[in-house]
């Protein structure tokens, strides 16, 4: 009986060991570009994300016709002229949290984290790596990234007329508050 | 001749005017538009889990009407996220409401008609700007 206890608090114990995967269906892309003509920003809240601290694995996914703008034409020339929307409506990144033996999700603190994988805009995927912080605060985890992409490498091409108007590298930010996946 | 002048300068300030308001417009709201096509949350989910592509060409950028009962109501960032049940435990129908809605109009366990524009499929549909119906 003790040995079926014991056994029993054994398994119970690697438990957490084997649940450690977390998810968001709220995460939030966005991105600006800046130049002295004009001022472009765009917020999408629908990303998501999955995230396995057991071996690092980390996926994101974002539609593309999920992005809001403050002015409708430049949604409208983002989706239909440059992201071709209809053709290409996400875009993903896979890839791992390469230092994840640094994170301990069961202890408060501020984790920064190095990420390395494919991401895949616009139909093209290439290889990316990128800074980010991990935090842990009271049982909840969440994430956070900037990457700098530039148009040219995903075949995102602005007509010469208004290539002033349009930087040629973008920042997106990335942030999730994270779940525990049942 | 003076005349000619006047109405060539009207309507370049008309011209003007009308680019400024074009440029500036904001995404107007569906509130106005009725619904393309009309369908079940399981519906829907089920056309993009069986042929995503199929379902990309036939949904994409539709204002899609769906009627169902609330799962799960979500504030996250000012947005009112409102989920959809379907017969997917981990798959919803997530309707991203419009600007200045009142999370109160919807509440978990009850039916509801949203009418939203289709972005396409992640883990779940995503219909965005959405409006209620009733």
């Amino acid at each position: 009986m003790k040995k079926v206890i014991l056994g029993l608090a054994f398994v119970a114990n690697m438990l957490p060991a084997f649940s450690q995967k977390y998810f968001t269906k709220e995460g939030t892309v966005s991105f600006h570009s800046h130049t002295n003509m004009e001022k472009i920003e765009a917020v999408n809240n629908k990303a998501t994300s999955v995230v396995d601290f057991a071996t690092g694995a980390m996926e994101w996914g974002v539609l593309i016709k999920a992005f809001r703008f403050e002015k409708a034409l430049m949604q409208e020339h983002f989706n239909e002229n440059y992201m071709e929307s209809s053709k290409y409506p996400k875009a993903t990144f896979k890839g791992k949290i390469e230092n994840i033996t640094e994170v301990k999700i069961d202890k408060d603190g501020t984790y920064p984290v190095m990420l390395k994988g494919n991401l895949d805009i616009h139909g093209v995927s290439k290889p990316v790596t990128a800074k980010g912080t991990i935090i842990v605060k009271g049982g909840k985890i969440s994430g956070s990234s900037k990457i700098r992409v530039l148009l040219a490498n995903y075949k995102i091409d602005i007509p010469s007329l208004v290539k002033d108007n349009i930087a040629k590298e973008v920042d997106i930010e990335i942030t999730a508050d994270y779940l525990a996946f049942k | 001749m003076k005349k000619i002048i006047y109405i060539v300068i009207i309507l370049g300030i008309l011209g003007a005017g009308f680019g400024y308001y074009h440029y500036n417009r904001p995404v107007s709201s569906l509130s106005g538009s009725s619904a393309d096509i009309s369908l079940t949350p399981n519906d829907l989910l089920t056309a993009f889990e069986s042929n995503e592509t199929e379902a990309n060409g036939k949904y994409l950028d539709k204002v899609i009407q769906v009627s169902g009962q609330v799962s799960k109501v979500e504030v996250s960032a000012g947005k009112t996220s409102v989920y959809l049940k379907t017969s997917n435990e981990m798959s919803s129908v997530i309707c991203e409401m419009e600007d200045g809605f009142d999370p109160a109009m919807a509440s978990t366990g009850t039916n509801i008609t949203i009418k939203g524009k289709c972005t396409g499929y992640l883990m779940d549909v995503v219909l965005v700007q959405a409006v209620v119906v009733k």
